[in-house]
């Protein structure tokens, strides 16, 4: 028999193993290899911050020093989920502040974060050097001025997509003058006027800044003052880039960009005035990434843009861009591999653009490498999605949204099983999928045969009976997170496929066809699941068995039911309470 | 629900005093062992028949409670309590469009096409000069209980002159009058000593000051526009 290797070789050896998924498997092959590798893990990532505990986490692996953990079901994007439902990050802060004071990277998403927390974390961890804030709410400027102000090594405060209340602009002339680690900052969500002066000192004495993400209220005369002191930036957002139309205020500004040789990626341009993005120009060729998604800039403009930059890898545009422009970007963008196309007017009753099927077409024809797509438009046909699914094999992200609910194919006014059907069959590596348009229970049909890497399904105003979502359940074997809205699933395909929600992160449902009832037979029939329906209709009466659930999110965990919900959550440990005491 | 809830006194107390404050922090510690708990413990049981109780007697108040409101006379405040808000928010400030309208005059649905709310929120200032703008209207934002206007409440402190701020969710984090009083006592300084001292009130929206103990918590939170911390047990 072979000689086991000492645990200090295998550590060393565990230490190459990055993927959470390896580092998972690892785990698995005996009690030693568990051991030796909870002892060195150092980072760990929690999808669902009610799937365990701090102390659960903490005794299997006592040495982290990075975690990343979500909170909130993601259509808390869309105000679906009320104010109040928890998802809260302090006691994990507490909980960690005594148990990893080494701690060094915090990455939450969709998490109410205090004031209270920001300044917990900032005092607790001696080393800390990374928190990312992505879509996250509950603090203010006050608690981002205790990180700055405690975090002496700090290398990422990335603020993404949260909701930052805004009581003073003060808060960056917090970071110390010896702060000088920074590599990047990410202020871009932020409403108000920040110190530009504190903001050039802090950008100029951080040599290794290679990201910088501006909010709004940087104005575009200010932008070159910035660049000139960070010429090695990768990644910039800027701010307003809008300014009256003066040459000095152009060339200045077109100078700075043209020292800047290693950017890669632009963003911001909010309230964009198009002749400025001429400045842009000198650096284009460099450039592999674009985000235009908040920049009304028509068609003609963004074709020029574009063909001044071959290299792009992912573009996030509005629909200005038209299907003008993204054949012109089928021909010059040869390794596009993210495109993004948000809409400009989501409510308005008629097209305002000439944004259609055709667009996503030529780009799939166009861009071999296309592999990730969310597509906002108001027409599409089952041709088109053929055509694009046989052009795009390599797919991994699909996501399209036809804005007007139940929308046929136009031409045919046929279901769009068919087109999604072919998506599911083609792209092998599909993992995120999103539906929309008029789809019977044929294309869960297809997508539970076809799509067996697909990990997050999105369905919304689809199928018309139990079956599609047994379709779902009883396929989709890799299937992590599903989210349906609005479609006539009920309790019949949820009880019969209750084993497979075990094997899921997540499953959201709301206004479909779910009855109280069955949400008390899940929940006992499942220990393991938190099975949570949230009803902010106002009496309890209505909750008979028969009626239909507004909204339920089930989830597996190894917790049990959390203590924190607000009082509009039913679960059964409430129900049995009312009942019996 | 408008508060129709008469919040005559209860013939008992709404909760029963449950967390030990003989805590030196705020009253998140005592909701942090809560977290902790899990199911097999005995504090997690003991724990979790309090909330069963609490969630009954809640109840309870909901449907029993009729009659007029008692109010505080010696605390009226009859302006709008957010007139002087600090912070206007940016979309009344700044938005060209009307927020309330829509093309068709049919219902939104909500959360559809799925924009997600900060894309929505950057986008209201918009508008490029050539007219074609990003038309982004905010019912939903704002359909939902005034959501911008009412994320944060003020608190005072009799006695005290500084005013303090506290996000909703903060409020929402709690679970009792007890943890919440601790911890407002504690983010004034105060020690644990001077909780017993002091009496939560809160003002709802007809402006109207009111004992907050006598109303369900869950009605409190959705009424809720300033807190004050008065002197007397």
């Amino acid at each position: 028999m072979m000689q086991p290797f000492p645990d200090e070789v295998l550590e060393h050896v565990f230490s190459f193993i990055e993927s959470d998924k390896d580092r998972n498997a690892v785990s698995l092959v005996c009690k030693s290899w568990y051991e030796i590798e909870r002892m060195c893990r150092r980072r760990a990532f929690i999808g669902n911050c009610y799937a365990v505990s701090p102390e659960i986490l903490i005794r299997r692996f006592p040495e982290l020093r990075s975690l990343e953990i979500k909170g909130k079901p993601h259509f808390a994007d869309f105000n679906l989920v009320p104010e109040g439902w928890g998802g809260y990050v302090y006691p994990w802060i507490e909980a960690m502040a005594l148990a990893y004071p080494c701690l060094e990277e915090l990455r939450l998403k969709r998490m109410v974060v205090t004031d209270e927390t920001l300044e917990l974390i900032a005092k607790s961890f001696k080393n800390f050097k990374v928190l990312v804030l992505n879509s996250c709410e509950g603090f203010s400027t006050d608690g981002l001025a205790a990180i700055a102000a405690s975090c002496r090594n700090l290398r990422e405060l990335d603020l993404r997509e949260s909701e930052v209340e805004d009581l003073s602009g003060h808060w960056l002339s917090h970071f110390p003058e010896n702060c000088t680690s920074l590599v990047s900052l990410n202020i871009a969500c932020l409403g108000s006027e920040v110190s530009f002066s504190a903001l050039e000192r802090l950008v100029s004495r951080c040599p290794n800044l290679q990201s910088l993400h501006l909010n709004h209220a940087v104005p575009l005369d200010e932008l070159p003052n910035l660049l000139r002191r960070a010429p090695q930036l990768v990644e910039l957002g800027t701010g307003a880039y809008s300014a009256d139309l003066r040459s000095d205020v152009f060339s200045n500004l077109a100078g700075a960009f043209s020292k800047c040789k290693k950017l890669k990626s632009l963003s911001g341009f909010w309230d964009v005035v198009s002749a400025y993005l001429t400045a842009l120009y000198p650096v284009c060729s460099g450039l592999t990434s674009l985000n235009l998604s908040y920049a009304a800039v028509q068609s003609p403009d963004l074709i020029k843009l574009i063909n001044h930059c071959p290299n792009l890898q992912r573009l996030w545009v509005l629909d200005y861009i038209e299907d003008s422009g993204l054949e012109a970007l089928a021909t010059s963008c040869k390794d596009l591999e993210e495109l993004r196309v948000f809409p400009s007017d989501p409510f308005g009753a008629e097209p305002n653009v000439t944004l259609t099927e055709r667009g996503l077409v030529f780009v799939s024809g166009g861009c071999p490498k296309l592999n990730s797509v969310l597509y906002f438009c108001r027409q599409m046909t089952n041709a088109a999605l053929v055509a694009i699914a046989k052009n795009c094999p390599h797919m991994i992200r699909f996501r399209l949204c036809i804005i007007e609910p139940h929308t046929p194919d136009y031409l045919t006014f046929q279901p769009l099983d068919t087109g999604f059907g072919a998506i599911v069959e083609h792209c092998k590596e599909l993992r995120r999928l999103s539906l929309s348009g008029l789809l019977t229970d044929r294309v869960f049909e297809y997508i539970g045969t076809h799509a067996k890497k697909l990990e997050m399904l999105s369905v919304a105003f689809a199928g018309d009976s139990d079956l599609g979502l047994h379709h779902l359940l009883s396929g989709c074997e890799s299937l992590r997170k599903l989210e349906i809205r609005d479609s006539p699933f009920g309790d019949k395909a949820l009880l019969a496929n209750s084993g497979k929600l075990e094997t899921m992160r997540s499953l959201w449902i709301s206004s479909c066809s779910v009855s109280y009832g069955a949400c008390k037979l899940l929940s006992q029939k499942m220990p393991r699941l938190n099975v949570e329906v949230i009803d902010e209709r106002e009496s309890s009466d209505s909750r008979s068995e028969g009626t239909f659930v507004e909204k339920l999110y089930i989830y597996r965990t190894v917790a049990g039911p959390r203590l924190d919900m607000p009082g509009y959550i039913w679960t059964k440990d409430r129900d049995s309470a009312i009942r019996f005491s | 629900m408008e508060l129709q809830l008469g919040l005559s006194l209860p013939t008992r107390t709404p909760i029963k005093k449950e967390i030990d404050l003989n805590d030196n922090y705020s009253s998140f510690e005592c909701s942090m062992e809560r977290y902790g708990s899990s199911l097999s413990s005995d504090d997690g049981f003991a724990d979790d028949e309090n909330y069963v109780e609490k969630w009954r007697r809640f109840d309870e108040a909901d449907s029993s409670a009729v009659g007029p409101k008692r109010t505080l006379p010696l605390l009226l405040w009859k302006r709008d309590p957010n007139d002087e808000d600090d912070d206007p928010r940016e979309i009344q400030k700044c938005s060209p469009f009307n927020v309330t309208e829509n093309k068709g005059g049919e219902d939104w649905i909500v959360g559809w096409p799925p924009i997600s709310s900060y894309r929505k929120r950057k986008n209201l200032c918009r508008q490029d000069n050539n007219g074609r703008r990003v038309n982004y209207p905010t019912v939903e934002n704002r359909g939902v209980g005034g959501r911008w206007s009412s994320r944060y409440v003020k608190v005072q402190m009799e006695g005290v002159v500084i005013t303090k701020k506290i996000n909703m969710s903060f409020l929402h984090y709690h679970q009792s009058y007890e943890m919440l009083t601790s911890s407002l006592v504690g983010l004034f300084g105060r020690g644990e000593d001077s909780i017993n001292g002091y009496t939560l009130t809160y003002q709802d929206k007809e402006g109207d000051w009111l004992l907050a103990r006598d109303v369900p918590w869950r009605t409190f939170i959705q009424s809720i526009q300033r807190l004050k911390l008065i002197k007397g047990g």
